[in-house]
């Protein structure tokens, strides 16, 4: 038998390694991979999504400042000083007074808590009501599916505006007044996700598996359904935050959501606005303000769904 | 043989497609799968062998028919201690484990549902246990789905098969989306649980060589009904039905000189839609030997000898 | 070792006849990589093969052995994040690492083509087949008028066996069997009469049966037209009913490559050795399979020697460290393992001694 090798010119190997070996059983089973969770597979790849990042950290600073400056400043939101309307940004005042000589600093950055109060609340009520409404439609299916299909559709069809008007008109003008009309017709686009990828996940193999086990409705829901559906939830929330801050903005810019001396981003862009031709400052902080926080969810959001979309398959 | 395990008698399942159509997924099957033995099930893809197994466990309610295990009724409501003694491997061993969910949990998931075990020192013995019996190690528990390769994680749904200790197994082509030095690795896998615990299978595939190396008996599915059941041997030597014929022939053997001197049966003619079929015979529009009395009446299943049941209308004892 | 030797003395006459007829296709040293969110996969690292008019090369390989990869650097149709870092693949004279997708455009109709696994995603479902065979003529030959590529889509559906043509080109893909479909994809494919045809697992999706009437038809066609054909595949039996030549993969390198029978019936490498006995026979009855332990390599760590050593079971210490050179063994018979070595204590006649077939 003739045995040539192609390439004759190898490196000298020393003669002892050309001894039998026996293979490792365990190390043929190891992954080389590193070890971690879906999450922080996830986390790596949101860290190179540049955007996504320098919106995360926008997001950070805004709530940071909406959190302490209010808190810092020498002036309440709801002082007023008759003695320095419609100042210019000065020492004193940084940003500038309003018609009542309100430190528009102050107001600026309390107002931003309000709106993101009211936009995380009801972003969190649209999640719990939405995730279970969806998550029984699905389960259930059959008739109660059917009826309950029904009912977001009617829901759908009365215009949402109007709903979150006259809930406005008839109860008390307040936060939690604003914040309960924003969840009326808010959960129903999270409800219509749920459903849909529970119901994708219900003839999934894994799912089917479980059944066989005997894994009961309630256990499939939190250990299987919900873990496979937080991806959609988060991103749902994520787009679902800025909507209800903009209506809120809506709402108290045409006068009927927070009242004076309460502050909010609309609120203040109101107020801004009635001044316009003189400080036109007054209208321009609340609005990039409301600007930046649209626009950094938003992106957050999309980076999201591309690093924790669901992968089934690795 | 010892008593029959599961009876399936007059098994249909048939689904509702579009308006007042019916897909007849499965049509009147009944067999008998003995203790210990390993039934294969081929066909080609929309036979409707997946929708049997999935009937068979109770996935689906059937349309008509029953399936008895152990002498008692399967109901679909799952479960039962006697659910548990069904278990079910898929085919896709990607969809098959929840991403989410560390391996260690997805092994524990029935042995938690039934509080299999009583100390939480137990639960991580047992895993470790189920894990070696597949030929991964204990510290493969920690790890989500995604880090292992498509024959780990389809040993992985084996443990969490056998993790309630079940007689009965139902492996709905577990090895087709497999690579071939892996597919070897995880029937001789199966095979050397059964010796161990005394399993019985449902082998569904649709490649006869795979069903073969596995089955005891083995079953010819063809548009929702069984053509021919038999003993492997005798299938084997004696085809009867012209699909299982022409099935047999039209394998690829891994071998050039055998494949060349070869001669097939090529079939012609389309396969007839399961949706609204007509009378007679199911595979009628595709066989050579068809006469007036194929496209009249179906044939049913009869015993030609022994052991070897085959519904055609041409084959006489063999 | 009769075997062997009666290889040697034939291989003179088929290495000469190669050697006249420039290879269609010619691949140097390719390597290609890929960008991945978990990192570089090294798909392919370092392939050589070459096929002449006529002939057949099945390359054969697990998933993530990287044949897929090696096709479509070929044709210039790598995923994104994919590039090609070295060697370099002449296709009927041309570099095509080197050319500009222009030219590569007019490469993919001229001089290759390629058909893939699933045939209906590849097919357009708003248009009927008749005008998706004709859309190649009409792209690459202006010159062809009408009436002569009616006809020439007529030739080609009797080419490939689908009766009645006059009313199956004004039908859509919804309206062809899977098995049909795979037909039309290869009337297609094979319209401006390429050198090259790659077929990427072209049964794979379809039932035994059918898979046997195209592979039938695959034959058939070469015949008629001498063709070069690639298939990819992971099955044992398509490949020996289809190809001449044999390239198996394994951790993105050829580890072994010979005509069919040397790979069939004399093969050198543990890992083909271990492929060939994992395959269940039809003609066995039930008995336990040989199998391979392990799973296969990681490619975004690729290991640093022969790619099988951590499964082998007749591996040796230089194994891990060293990547084996590629040994021939006459007859366009090579594999890529330290067995052959001179040094080498083991016998390689362990590997080649079980016979396939009682």
């Amino acid at each position: 038998m003739i045995i040539t090798a192609r390439n004759p010119d190898m490196p000298a190997i020393p003669a002892e390694l050309f001894t039998p070996e026996t293979a490792d059983s365990l190390e043929m089973e190891r992954i080389s991979r590193e070890h971690h969770s879906a999450a922080y597979d996830g986390w790596i790849r949101l860290r190179k999504n540049k955007g996504a990042l320098v919106c995360l950290d926008v997001l950070a600073l805004l709530t940071l400042f909406a959190l302490i400056a209010p808190i810092i400043s020498p002036y309440t939101y709801y002082q007023t000083d008759y003695m320095a309307k419609l100042k210019p940004p000065s020492a004193a005042h940084w940003l500038g007074t309003d018609l009542f000589g309100r430190d528009l600093w102050t107001r600026m950055w309390y107002g931003t808590r309000i709106s993101l109060l009211i936009g995380l609340c009801a972003a969190a009520i649209n999640i719990f009501i939405g995730v279970l409404y969806g998550a029984i439609s699905a389960l259930m299916g059959g008739v109660v599916d059917a009826v309950m299909q029904r009912t977001i559709e009617v829901l759908v069809g009365v215009p949402s505006l109007i709903l979150v008007i006259l809930f406005m008109m008839a109860l008390p003008p307040g936060i939690w007044t604003i914040i309960l009309a924003l969840s009326v017709t808010g959960w129903v686009q999270m409800a219509r996700l749920v459903r849909a990828q529970i119901l994708r996940m219900k003839g999934m193999e894994f799912v089917l598996a479980a059944r066989l086990l005997g894994t009961g409705t309630w256990t499939m829901i939190r250990r299987h359904l919900i873990p496979n559906t937080v991806g959609v939830i988060i991103i749902q929330v994520m787009f679902a935050i800025p909507s209800a801050i903009f209506t809120e903005a809506f709402l108290s810019f045409i006068g009927i959501g927070l009242a004076e001396p309460q502050a909010s981003l609309g609120v203040l862009i109101n107020n801004g606005y009635s001044v316009l031709r003189s400080s036109p400052y007054m209208l321009v902080y609340p609005a990039v303000t409301i600007v930046l926080l649209m626009v950094c969810f938003s992106i957050v959001g999309d980076g999201l769904r591309d690093a924790f979309d669901p992968r089934m398959k690795g | 043989m010892a008593g029959a395990l599961l009876e399936v008698n007059g098994l249909s399942r048939y689904f509702t497609v579009g308006k007042r159509k019916t897909l007849k997924a499965v049509d009147g099957v009944s067999m008998r799968i003995y203790r210990g033995e390993t039934l294969g099930l081929v066909g080609e893809s929309g036979c409707g062998k997946s929708t049997l197994g999935r009937t068979v466990i109770g996935l689906y309610e059937p349309t008509a028919g029953t399936v008895r295990f152990d002498g008692m009724p399967v109901s679909p409501k799952r479960g039962s201690s006697l659910a548990l003694r069904m278990q079910m491997i898929f085919q896709d061993p990607y969809t098959s484990l929840n991403p989410r969910m560390k391996i260690s949990d997805i092994l524990a998931e029935g042995i938690d549902n039934h509080r299999l075990v009583r100390s939480k020192a137990e639960r991580s013995k047992r895993i470790a246990e189920l894990l070696e019996s597949v030929g991964l190690s204990e510290e493969h528990a920690n790890r989500y789905p995604h880090e292992f390769s498509g024959g780990q994680r389809q040993r992985i749904c084996i443990a969490r098969a056998l993790s309630v200790r079940p007689d009965f197994i139902i492996a709905d082509e577990p090895i087709s989306s497999l690579d071939v030095s892996i597919q070897a690795q995880v029937i001789n896998l199966m095979r050397d649980l059964q010796d161990e615990m005394g399993l019985t299978y449902l082998f569904i595939a649709h490649d006869m060589s795979v069903v073969r190396c596995i089955s005891n008996r083995i079953g010819v599915m063809y548009l929702g009904s069984l053509v021919e059941l038999a003993e492997s041997e005798a299938l084997f030597a004696k085809p009867t039905h012209p699909y299982t014929q022409a099935l047999l022939s039209a394998i690829p053997i891994p071998d050039p000189s055998e494949e060349r001197g070869r001669h097939r049966i090529m079939l012609s003619g389309a396969v007839r839609s399961p949706i609204d079929m007509p009378p007679g015979c199911r595979f009628a529009s595709r066989c050579q030997a068809r006469t007036k009395l194929c496209d009249e009446r179906e044939p049913e299943l009869r015993e030609l000898a022994p052991g070897h049941f085959c519904a055609c209308h041409q084959s006489n004892c063999i | 070792m009769a075997g062997i030797r009666a290889d040697v003395e034939a291989s003179p006459g088929t290495v000469f006849k190669d050697v006249i007829n420039a290879p269609v296709l010619s691949v140097k040293d390719m390597s290609v990589s890929i960008k991945t969110d978990n990192g570089i996969v090294r798909a392919v690292r370092g392939v050589s093969f070459s096929l002449s008019q006529g002939k057949t090369l099945a390359i054969v390989g697990e998933s993530g052995s990287g044949k897929t990869m090696t096709c479509k650097g070929i044709i210039g149709l790598l995923p994104p994040g994919g590039v090609i870092d070295n060697g370099t693949v002449t296709l009927c004279g041309l570099d095509v690492t080197r050319a500009h997708e222009k030219t590569m455009r007019q490469v993919r109709g001229f001089n290759v083509s390629m058909i893939f696994q699933d045939p209906l995603t590849s097919l357009n479902p708003t248009t009927p087949i008749g005008r998706q065979i004709e859309e190649m003529m009409v792209l690459h030959r202006p010159d062809m008028n009408e009436s002569a590529r009616k006809a020439r889509v007529f030739e080609m559906l009797d080419l490939v066996g689908i009766s009645n043509p006059a009313e199956r080109i004004r039908q859509y893909p919804h309206q062809f069997s899977g098995g049909m479909r795979q037909r039309v994809m290869i009337a297609i494919a094979l319209t401006l009469s390429p050198k090259l045809l790659i077929a990427d697992e072209p049964t794979t999706a379809l039932d035994v049966t059918i898979q046997a009437q195209i592979l039938e038809l695959m034959n058939d066609i070469q015949r008629k037209t001498n063709t070069a054909i690639v298939i990819i595949t992971h099955n044992l039996g398509v490949v020996a009913s289809v190809a001449d030549h044999v390239a198996v993969m394994y951790g993105g390198r050829i580890i072994e490559e010979g005509g069919v029978e040397n790979i069939f019936y004399s093969r050198k490498h543990p890992y083909t050795q271990g492929l060939l006995d994992s395959v269940p026979k039809i003609n066995r009855a039930k008995e336990r399979l040989f199998s391979i332990p392990g799973s296969p390599p990681d490619l975004v760590n690729p290991p640093e020697g022969c790619p099988f050593a951590a499964r082998c079971g007749s591996r040796m210490r230089v194994c891990g460290s060293y990547v084996p050179p590629i040994m021939e063994f006459g007859g366009g018979h090579s594999a890529a393992c330290w067995l052959y070595d001179k040094r080498a204590t083991a016998p390689p006649s362990a590997v080649s001694a079980t016979p396939m077939l009682s």
